[in-house]
């Protein structure tokens, strides 16, 4: 199978501090792919180098054959990335609907002006943006749920909606920071299967950072460890179980035994 | 991996792409291109004497004092609160109308033009009354406009800010009338030194007002760095939630905060009723805002900042439009340009950190 | 309440009074004033000493000492200063030196003594005994009307549920001011636009006020669609039925109106603050006026130009506006919150002294004269009526383009941007693209404003375009309702047109507004008319975060 996302030696610095350093790694298209690591490893700063919001120093990053290392955030987006937050970031004012609505924009055609005169184009694709809006609200189990404020909807709501939001821009790579933290065991299981689902009809490909280390092996075709920005080890969940530099990458912090962590 | 090494990117998003990042650059060079060709052209046309040019750095560095003074207010609000004070410079007003009553009243007893110790004794006491008015006034302006708005979006102070601005502007114009008041300079500060044949000529006030103002700078340099309270405030600058865990009053040290920025501005304001030798309703307005400006070019948040800022405003704004050969009137647009040039191509000033450009 | 809350209470009325005295209330409204002040102690008693939702209701005693306490405080107290201020003056002394308003006008306002008598020895205690005898009785009255259920009616905040009566009278308010407005004017009653008399221009206020506020009410349906015929009738007619003063305020108004429809874009839309948009409001009229007026440096310098007239110099203006909008926004692109506040206001400060100071072109302070007035098809529209109508048709485009915008892709962006301007981007929006473009609208509409200005004023200076102007329009969609349109209109009212009435108590008008900006801040930032979307946005503090800091 093709790569969809390939980087390589990637490299973020802030100041004196190497984010990301020296990273290559590909994932398929269609894959299911983790990016784990202990806190501060990197991983997120890595995320925001594939979605543009930093410009990686030095390395390239090849989006279904085009590079993409130096394009704007919008620009990725229209190629076809999309990420969720950490920290649930839906635009709290706006309702459910209007969320999707704006994760819609991209794919959006129709010019300002036609948007004045109110012309037959602008309303029909208006007609079949809410339209689409509302099937995404249905398909993340929220119907009913759209005129409700962000705000207001429950923590497991808002991950949906975000996930709507994000699925609303017809990403071909979804992009998931931490999508079960602070969830339950039983959330988490059901949002495993939901991005399961999802990949196996749309074949979308998706790439998770995620600590809930039931989720990432449970889920993960593909797992890749970063510890201070490098890549220390990848390869299949079993591999990763077992390998002696992730163990002492995690213990060696003092963390929690085993390689059950929770959120940061 | 051959591949990678290829780009591949559209040649017209490439050229976005670099046009964005290198736009910025291109055109302040340009720009710092044409102004030192303009200067070049001004200086090889008409020469001013050098008494002229000494003149105005010296007339430069006895604004860019008092800026100094004010400009502290504007950070070190800002520093700890994140909002702009816009009523600082009514504050400053309300300084300099205390000050001019203070002397007032000393002419009436005779002192501010009695004997040398006398008339010092003037200058003090106009000092002190400024100062004290200044403090009432900004920690009145903090209870009842700002403080109820904390943690509320940041709109909502700033238009309280400027609410507070206009009234405080209004009430003096009511309340002391609409006509300027005149200071009549203490004599222990009337008057000029003559250097020699050079034609340079310094004034009594000038001098006092640098030397004062460098001084009261040192005395907030040594509050902030070295007691115990300058550090409560660096602490609630950092973070509130975090010192008010520490046992800090975060509200004392907000409430501490804007008397030591309003002393300074009755200072100032007192000050540039000397310096202008005339007082109104509306004298805190563009003084205010050029402090502001020059807080900006330092680098908001940062009190060495606000100095250096200050200074080299002061100086921009003097030498300026004779470099330019612009006539003076122009130094308001000046300082505005500097301030708009200034926060396009360097948000976080000349010593500010690179960070509050994520924080603005 | 305890006795230290009434001294409280009363320290702080007497410090209100004070004040009203200083900035002179007195001097100019004269003896009235005792009986003011004494209402005002009244209320204070009242407000303070009322019975709060969630205490128990104090028995008579407590409320009466402490009634007593406040009209004692402040009766005592201010007979004391003024009894100061009296010896002062029959010193001699000129108080007026450092308090302006606390001439002799002030003393014989408040004691009846007059100057002369002052000077002759006469006596102000029997006049300020009154005074203070006034305040004392004020101040116990207020404490005893608490007492009775009728204080309940001033207890703010009890939700009522709107009733059927409620809802029709609320969508007759408007006509049936508008009929008493009319009757008024059949009978022929002056109610005129003089300074005196603007009794017939406060009705026509209220009269929109009611109508933008029923607006909201109404059902949709029949009752929505016959209300605003009606509603739009009504607005047509007002002009044929106010006189030329009148007219002449409303057409101030209806500017104001297209400029804070077009900075609600800008900062109530896209959350983009400007505090210069006098800028654009500048370029459009001295565009216009550039290239119409005969004395004009374009026009003068170009034999063969005569000068364009307004049909054909407005969508230049317009245009010339939009593109500086493009080019104060493209330096302010990276800029955010208090730093674009600065910017743009540093921009605003910059046009009007480069207006003032490029005296080639401008005229300098001389400003431009002579600007023509527009016709319409050989009617001449260069009147205060003319200008009204046609300030009224350019808001109803306005606003048409401002709604069609809103609820398309383009502004859900801006308030996506508005609310998180990261994770907009990242939803594929271009940021540049719909910055520009709030800016751009903004200015166009603010350039529109200032081309109607140009013609309507006939003659321009640079003052006229000065910080305030800004201010005024950032005020007046924050006063009526950040983010809709309804606001705009009635900030603009509120904020130009009730202001334009008392012009000849200028300075108070001010000291209020700032004063209002201050409370509205603090107990309704969303203002009277806020769009939904923005009132959740303003007390979102109140929600999120319990106010911890709060002393």
């Amino acid at each position: 199978m093709a790569a969809i996302l390939r980087t390589l030696n990637v490299t973020k610095r802030f100041g004196g501090l190497v984010a990301v350093d020296d990273f290559s790694f590909e994932i398929e298209e269609g894959s299911i792919s983790s990016i784990i690591g202990p806190n501060g490893a990197g991983k997120t700063t890595f995320f925001n180098c594939i979605t543009g919001f930093y410009t990686p120093e030095e390395g390239l990053i090849e989006f279904k054959g085009k590079q993409i290392q130096a394009l704007r955030t919008d620009q990725v987006t229209k190629m076809g990335i999309t990420r969720t937050y950490q920290n649930i970031r839906l635009f709290a004012n706006m309702t459910a609907l209007e969320n999707i609505l704006v994760g819609m924009h991209s794919r959006l055609k129709t010019w300002w002006p036609e948007a004045v005169i109110g012309n037959k184009r602008f309303r029909d694709e208006e007609k079949n943006a809410l339209a689409k809006a509302q099937e995404l609200l249905e398909f993340v189990n929220l119907k009913g749920l759209g005129d409700q404020l962000a705000r207001n909807l429950p923590y497991g709501a808002q991950r949906r909606v975000e996930i709507a939001r994000a699925l609303a821009s017809e990403p071909d790579l979804l992009l998931l920071d931490e999508p079960t933290a602070g969830m339950n065991t039983q959330e988490s299981a059901e949002l495993t299967d939901f991005i399961r689902n999802l990949r196996d009809e749309s074949g979308i490909t998706v790439l998770l950072i995620e600590h809930d280390m039931r989720v990432v092996m449970g889920i993960s075709e593909k797992i890749t460890v970063l510890d201070y920005g490098s890549k220390i080890a990848e390869g299949k969940p079993k591999e990763i179980q077992n390998n002696p530099k992730v163990i002492e990458a995690y213990l060696g912090r003092g963390a929690a035994s085993g390689l059950e962590f929770s959120a940061a | 991996m051959s591949t990678l090494t290829q780009p591949k990117l559209p040649t017209s998003e490439r050229f976005s792409q670099l046009f964005g990042k290198y736009i910025y650059i291109a055109v302040g060079i340009i720009i710092v291109i044409l102004l030192i060709g303009r200067i070049i052209f001004v200086a090889r046309q008409e020469s001013y004497p050098l008494s002229y040019w000494t003149f105005q750095v010296i007339n430069g560095l006895v604004l860019g004092g008092v800026y100094a003074l004010v400009a502290l207010g504007y950070t070190l609000v800002y520093g700890i609160l994140f909002m702009i004070n816009f009523a600082h410079g009514e504050v400053l007003m309300m300084g300099g109308f205390a000050g001019f009553f203070a002397l007032q009243y000393m002419t009436s007893i005779g002192w501010a033009n009695g004997t040398a110790l006398q008339s010092t004794l003037t200058i003090v006491f106009m000092m002190l009354a400024g100062m004290i008015v200044s403090v009432i006034t900004g920690i009145v302006l903090e209870r009842l406009a700002y403080r109820p708005l904390r943690g509320a979006p940041r709109l909502v102070p700033l238009i309280s800010a400027i609410g507070a601005s206009f009234f405080l502007q209004y009430t003096a114009l009511l309340v002391f009338g609409a006509v300027p008041h005149n200071y009549r300079k203490p004599s222990v500060i009337d008057g000029v030194w003559k250097l020699g044949d050079s034609g340079i000529i310094i004034s009594y006030t000038g001098a006092f007002i640098f030397i004062t103002s460098i001084l009261m700078l040192l005395g907030l340099f040594i509050i902030v760095q070295r007691t115990k309270m300058g550090k409560a405030m660096r602490a609630v600058a950092e973070d509130k939630h975090i010192a008010a865990l520490m046992g800090i009053d975060v509200n004392k040290v907000i409430v501490f905060t804007f008397a030591l920025g309003s002393a300074l501005a009755g200072a100032g304001g007192v000050m540039l009723g000397l310096h202008n030798t005339v007082i109104r309703f509306n004298t805190g307005f563009l003084p205010g805002l050029k402090a502001f400006t020059a807080a900006v070019l330092g680098g908001i948040g940062n009190v060495l900042g606000a100095m250096i800022g200050s200074l080299l405003l002061g100086l921009l704004e003097a030498l300026g439009p004779s470099a330019l050969g612009l006539p003076t009137e122009y130094k308001d647009v000046i300082a505005f340009s500097v301030l708009v040039l200034v926060l396009i191509f360097r948000p976080s000033g000349i010593v500010g950190e690179v960070l509050s450009e994520k924080k603005a | 309440m305890k006795i230290k809350d009434g001294i409280r209470a009363g320290f702080i009325a007497l410090g209100i009074l004070i004040y009203l005295d200083l900035i002179g209330l007195p001097k100019t409204f004269g003896s009235s004033m005792v009986v003011t002040f004494a209402v005002i102690v009244f209320l204070f008693s009242l407000f303070s000493l009322r019975t709060k939702p969630a205490e128990a209701p104090a028995p008579l005693p407590s409320v009466l000492v402490n009634g007593l306490i406040i009209g004692v405080i402040t009766g005592l107290g201010f007979a004391l200063i003024t009894f100061g201020f009296a010896s002062l003056q029959a010193q001699d002394v000129k108080v007026t030196d450092v308090f302006a308003q606390i001439s002799h006008e002030n003393i014989e306002a408040l004691t009846g003594v007059d100057k002369v008598a002052l000077r002759e020895g006469q006596s102000v205690v029997p006049g300020l005994t009154k005074l203070a005898g006034y305040f004392i009785l004020a101040g116990v009255l207020g404490g005893v009307i608490t007492q009775f259920p009728a204080s309940k009616v001033l207890h703010i905040g009890d939700e009522e549920k709107r009733s059927s009566a409620r809802y029709w009278l609320m969508l007759a308010l408007p006509f049936l001011l508008f009929a008493f407005f009319l009757a008024l004017r059949i009978e022929g009653v002056d109610i005129g636009g003089s300074e005196e008399n603007s009794f017939g221009l406060v009705l026509i206020y209220a009269c929109i006020a009611a109508a933008l506020f029923a607006v909201r009410e109404v059902k949709a349906g029949v009752h929505k669609i016959g209300f605003s015929a009606l509603i739009v009738a009504l607005v047509l007619v007002i002009p044929q039925l106010t006189d030329l003063k009148q007219n002449a305020i409303l057409g101030a108004v209806m500017i104001f109106v297209i400029m804070g429809i077009g900075l609600n874009i800008v900062v109530g839309f896209a959350g983009l603050l400007d505090l210069g948009y006098v800028a654009f409001f500048a370029v459009g009229a001295y565009t216009y006026a550039l290239i119409s007026s005969p004395e004009s440096y374009i026009v003068v310098n170009l034999p063969w130009f005569e000068g364009l007239n307004f049909w054909a110099g407005l969508p230049i203006a317009v245009l010339l506006g939009a593109a500086a909008g493009i080019m104060l926004g493209i330096p302010v692109l990276r800029m955010r919150g208090d730093y674009l506040a600065i910017v743009t206001l540093g921009f605003g400060e910059i046009i009007r002294l480069l207006l003032l100071n490029l005296r080639d072109y401008t005229g300098g302070p001389g400003g431009i004269l002579e600007i023509p007035s527009p016709n319409l098809f050989g009617l001449d529209l260069g009147n205060p009526k003319g200008i009204l109508y046609l300030g009224m048709a350019f808001a109803v485009i306005v606003t048409f383009f401002t709604i069609r915008l809103r609820d398309s892709s383009l502004g859900r962006a801006w308030v996506a941007l508005r609310e998180d301007e990261d994770v907009a981007e990242a939803m594929g929006i271009n940021l540049v693209a719909i910055k520009l473009m709030a800016f751009a609208s903004g200015a166009a509409f603010a350039a529109l404003g200032g081309t109607l200005y140009a013609a309507r004023q006939v003659n321009i200076f640079p003052d006229n375009f000065a910080l305030d102007v800004s201010i005024n329009v950032l005020s007046l969609i924050i006063i009526g309702g950040i983010g809709s349109i309804e606001g705009v209109v009635l900030g603009s009212i509120a904020l130009i047109g009730l202001p334009e009435i008392l012009r000849s108590v200028d300075e108070y008008r001010i000291v209020a507004f700032g004063a209002l900006l201050v409370i509205m801040m603090i107990l309704r930032p969303e203002g009277f008319l806020p769009s939904t979307r923005r009132a959740r946005e303003l007390h979102e503090a109140d929600l999120d975060s319990p106010a911890e800091f709060e002393g």
